[in-house]
């Protein structure tokens, strides 16, 4: 969820149906609890902005401390990426 | 908001509604209002009904998402349990009396407490390790040493009274103090054991946590 705020804030709708989309959930209203815990240990902020039709759209966009997190998240991946991609390619070359 | 609600749309929010009640008012109302939200932009997207529905999942799952989360503000604090059960006791109890039946009693508490899932592996290291026999192995000890520096003092009078009086000084006041400190770790690592106990698998379901700590 962070990082698909890294760029830019997006609208509550489109981020869930993304997260969706990737097949990182399976269902989209559990994103829901996590977008409200997040924005309660302000890791993100809500803004409300207008729509071209019908009622205003509630974005989410990161916080200092959630880009801190996500920073913090994006090493810890990459290390454990790279780990297991040397684990496998190193198993997969001595069958 | 959409002016018309479908019929299904009003009876998975009110589902929602009564399933979330659980949950912490101000995330209750986030989490509902945000789900409100997504139905009228599918609506307003001209996406059928059942798809949406669907997609979201059910209120549920929702709630048990929304449940499963370690909340910023707990509604109550998540209290460690203590899953000792009857076999635990009693595993805990035959390490420390057990060796007084010959001791097998020890070896029936270090086999209760090997194949206790309440434990980790180094625990039940520890609680082999320390001590071997237990307490009533140390009583039995410590009376070996009494009964050894006892025999020597009487040799001492009639043998070798110099060298004897040196060992025997030395094992009545070494002897106690081993004994004593064994004795201190073994309590020291069944009270830990006591309290480090973890409920496992099979104790999970019959004295477990309400839904709203489970996964917290």
């Amino acid at each position: 969820v962070l990082g698909l705020l890294r760029t830019r804030q997006r609208y509550a709708f489109d981020l869930v149906r993304e997260l969706s989309d990737r097949g990182l959930v399976a269902s989209e209203g559990t994103i829901y609890p996590l977008l409200s815990r997040l924005r309660r240990d302000d890791l993100v902020t809500t803004t409300w902005q207008e729509s071209s039709s019908g009622p205003m759209r509630r974005y989410y966009g990161l916080t200092e401390a959630g880009r801190v997190r996500l920073d913090a998240f994006i090493g810890q991946w990459c290390t454990f990426r790279d780990a297991v991609d040397a684990i496998l390619l190193t198993e997969g070359t001595h069958p | 908001m959409s002016t018309t609600v479908d019929p299904r749309v009003t009876d998975y929010l009110n589902r929602l509604r009564e399933r979330a009640s659980v949950l912490p008012p101000d995330e209750f109302e986030d989490v509902w209002q945000s789900v409100h939200e997504h139905l009228d932009e599918a609506a307003e997207r001209g996406e059928p009904i059942e798809q949406a529905l669907a997609r979201l999942g059910s209120p549920e799952a929702i709630v048990a998402a929304a449940a499963g989360q370690p909340s910023a503000q707990p509604t109550r604090p998540v209290q460690p349990q203590r899953p000792l059960r009857g076999v635990d006791v009693a595993a805990l109890v035959l390490l420390q009396v057990g060796a007084v039946v010959f001791g097998l009693g020890w070896i029936a508490g270090v086999l209760l407490l090997w194949v206790s899932d309440r434990w980790k592996w180094w625990e039940k290291l520890l609680g082999t390790l320390v001590v071997p026999g237990g307490l009533s192995g140390l009583v039995m000890l410590s009376g070996l040493f009494s009964w050894a520096s006892a025999g020597c003092s009487s040799d001492a009078v009639t043998v070798a009274e110099t060298s004897c009086t040196a060992t025997g000084s030395a094992s009545t006041v070494i002897g106690p103090i081993v004994v004593g400190l064994l004795a201190a770790g073994a309590i020291a690592v069944t009270v830990y054991l006591a309290r480090a106990a973890r409920p496992g698998r099979s104790g999970q379901p019959a004295s477990g946590p309400d839904p709203v700590e489970r996964g917290a």
